[in-house]
């Protein structure tokens, strides 16, 4: 028990190393050959979603909203799971996509997404009650270093800011406490979110081998080694269970 | 006579600065050009006993101050004039080692030089590459504008508006709802709590408008205080920085309090009597001499308040709470304390601070937030020596309206009680006040004090200084008249004779 805790803790220290670490400069040149990454994230079984209940500015957010922290399709596929390939240091250009946030509703839109560093957030606020949207890289441990904490307090407010820094980050609001939402800043386009089935599909990767790493709000977050081969499809599943 | 003299001198002695002090200013001689390297060589010497030789914080300091130092390598900074995502400029961290930050345990540090100050901010800078790989730019400060009854009236609109009230508290004491809920907390993981902005002396982040502005656009990097750079416009920022420092308290520092003779006791604590009432600020601070000690108090001002009648006197204290606590499961109540000494002697001997002695004991006047208003009359002789008296004659009203606890204390000058002073006009009356904030786990010796004050209830002014003036005129000026006369006749005298 003793060792586990204190490898729990040793890891934990080591995730803001791990992050430090990411900040290579990432090479782009034409891809030819190269080889995919696809598969499908599943649960072990089905776990019911959870509602959050509303307390503050009712008329703008509702009474209580569904989670959507366990989107598990009937053949048990999960929704809203970040695959990521570690660590690429060189391949195809990293897409023009900005990434708007939208505060709707008193809920972050979309709940899970993608950012490419060297892009924009566009920061929205549809609502017509005051928001703060406040970025942060997780760091475990409750710890996270802030990006942006932007004030919103009009309704229609946009707020553009560059791309900077990379990693996971949480998005929160100061105001209102239940709303979160997760967004993975990538300095490469080897990216992907599990669609309403569970499944993703990462191409054009160099031939070669790599650490995916596969995570999840409510599951938590796998690495695993996948070996790349060129025109092919190397499959990577992953089936998770509720701890 | 010779009694007031002899305060009047120790009054005055207090007021001269202390020489000792000098020494520690930078003295402008002549330096050796200082190498960026020597950052490191004057930060492990100065710096690292709280920021960490490694610049993480992880020194043996980190149990005795609150807030804690800044964790240099953990790359969030709060005080920045930049924009929000960058990194703190020199400037800004130039400004924190020579200007401090007020309320912490870090002060202003004026023995370096300017170049000396250059290298550690180099220095610091080390600890978070990463953060400081890229140049940051200041957020434009200069030329603000003139604050006006309008501009402060749009800045309180805006107050409302941009939801400061929320944290911040109708009255701006940090008292707002929304800054307690329980998952507030800051990057590190720490328990926050929302600023009082009536307080100057305690903002962080400095209390000058130009501070205040800063703050409201640039955020407080790694806390819930966001930016409203990209919301408000410049000059609605300024309106709301001129509402903000409209708020600040002017605090009235002093040795002795005057309680001045009314016709009839204000009732209770929202009686407009209070307001045309002079008051004293005194500076509180940790209970630092006996165990549990309070290294991390949250309670800085007490404002005190007196007036008497010839039969009573009422005395009211002030002070600000941004979460009262009527006493819950591990959480103290708040409570409030007066304490005089036992016997009042001529001259300026006093007991000891704290709850006196056997010798010389003291008489605590005890108000507590759940108590419903029934006051506790002690006799200390030392802090291990404290009875409660059985009876007494002292009551209490106390209120607590955004943020702000006020108690009125009210006893008669002379109740015949042993142990509890009768009080004579025109002396000087030690007093100290002893405050507890629950929620901060304040309780038993566990407290925040002030040192020893004076109040002085002031004798009514007799009739003849307002006669005695007059007469006083009129005798000179006809005594100027018969001696202008004189002199002319004199002069006609000699006229005559020539």
């Amino acid at each position: 028990m003793r060792r586990i805790v204190l490898s729990v803790v040793v890891l934990a220290m080591l995730i803001p190393a791990a992050l430090f670490a990411e900040v290579k400069d990432y090479k782009v040149e034409d891809v030819k050959g190269g080889g995919s990454i696809k598969g499908k994230i599943k649960a072990s079984s089905a776990v019911p979603d959870e509602t959050l209940t509303i307390a503050k500015d009712e008329a703008a957010c509702g009474k209580s909203v569904k989670a959507e922290k366990y989107l598990i399709s009937s053949d048990m596929g999960v929704k809203n799971v970040i695959v990521a390939v570690e660590d690429v240091e060189k391949g195809k250009a990293v897409p023009k996509t900005d990434l708007v946030i939208n505060n709707k509703k008193c809920v972050f839109e979309p709940l899970v997404g993608v950012a490419y560093v060297g892009q924009k957030y566009i920061i929205k606020n549809e609502d017509p009650i005051f928001h703060n949207t406040s970025l942060g890289i997780m760091l475990g441990e409750g710890k996270r270093r802030t990006v942006y904490n932007l004030a919103l307090p009009n309704k229609d407010q946009v707020i553009e800011k560059p791309i900077k820094v990379a990693g996971m980050q949480i998005v929160q609001c100061d105001a209102h406490s239940w709303m979160r939402g997760y967004v993975y800043a990538s300095k490469h386009p080897y990216v992907a979110v599990t669609d309403d089935k569970g499944n993703f599909e990462i191409k054009d990767l160099l031939p070669g081998k790599y650490k995916v790493k596969i995570w999840h709000e409510g599951f938590g977050e796998v690495t695993k080694d996948v070996e790349v081969k060129g025109g092919a499809a190397a499959e990577l599943d992953h089936t998770f269970s509720k701890k | 006579m010779t009694n007031i003299a002899a305060i009047l001198l120790l009054i005055v002695s207090l007021l001269l600065p202390v020489s000792g002090y000098a020494d520690d200013k930078h003295k402008p001689e002549e330096k050796k050009p200082i190498e960026a390297s020597q950052g490191k060589t004057i930060y492990d010497s100065w710096c690292a006993q709280c920021h960490g030789y490694k610049g993480d914080a992880d020194a043996y300091t980190k149990d005795v101050t609150l807030p804690l130092p800044r964790d240099f390598a953990f790359g969030v900074y709060k005080f920045r004039s930049s924009a929000p995502g960058e990194p703190p400029t020199d400037a800004d961290l130039t400004r924190i080692i020579r200007k401090g930050n007020p309320g912490t345990s870090m002060p202003p540090w004026e023995r370096f030089s300017d170049d000396e100050v250059k290298a550690i901010v180099q220095h610091v800078k080390t600890f978070a590459p990463d953060v400081f790989s890229s140049e940051a730019k200041s957020i434009k400060l200069d030329n603000p504008p003139k604050s006006t009854p309008e501009s402060i009236a749009k800045g309180k609109e805006l107050f409302n508006m941009a939801k400061c009230v929320e944290c911040h508290g109708k009255e701006g004491r940090g008292d707002g709802e929304k800054g307690w809920q329980a998952d507030f907390k800051t990057d590190w993981g720490y328990r926050v709590a929302p600023a009082n902005y009536t307080q100057g002396w305690e903002l962080r982040n400095g209390s000058d408008l130009v501070d205040i502005y800063r703050t409201i656009s640039a955020g407080l990097a790694g806390t819930p205080m966001t930016s409203y750079l990209d919301s408000l416009k410049d000059d609605e920022r300024w309106s709301l920085a001129h509402f903000i420092k409209s708020l600040q308290l002017t605090r009235k520092l002093g040795v002795a309090l005057k309680v001045k003779k009314v016709e009839s006791l204000p009732v209770g604590t929202d009686d407009a009597k209070w307001k045309d009432v002079e008051y004293l600020d005194l500076p509180i601070g940790g209970q630092l001499m006996f165990e549990p000690r309070n290294f991390t108090s949250v309670i800085t001002n007490a404002r005190v308040r007196g007036v008497y009648t010839p039969k009573e006197i009422a005395i009211m204290l002030e002070w600000t709470d941004k979460q009262p606590s009527k006493g819950a499961d591990n959480i103290p109540q708040d409570s409030a304390r007066i304490q005089f000494p036992v016997k009042l002697v001529d001259g300026a001997e006093r007991p000891y601070f704290y709850m006196g002695s056997r010798k010389a004991p003291a008489n605590l006047w005890q108000w507590k937030a759940s108590d419903d208003n029934k006051v506790v009359e002690l006799i200390a002789k030392g802090f291990d020596l404290v009875e409660s008296k059985e009876k007494t004659d002292i009551s209490a009203v106390g209120t607590y309206t955004d943020g702000l606890y006020r108690v009125v204390f009210k006893r008669a000058l002379n109740t015949g009680q042993e142990g509890s002073p009768a009080f004579m006009v025109g002396k000087f009356i030690p007093f100290s006040v002893t405050l507890f904030d629950g929620n901060n786990a304040e309780d038993g010796n566990k407290s925040a004090i002030s040192a020893w004050y004076f109040l002085m209830m002031e004798p009514p002014t007799p009739i003849k200084v307002y006669v005695m003036p007059p007469i006083a005129a009129i005798l000179v000026f006809a005594l100027g008249l018969v001696m202008a006369n004189n002199t002319k006749k004199t002069r006609d005298q000699r006229k005559k004779k020539k």
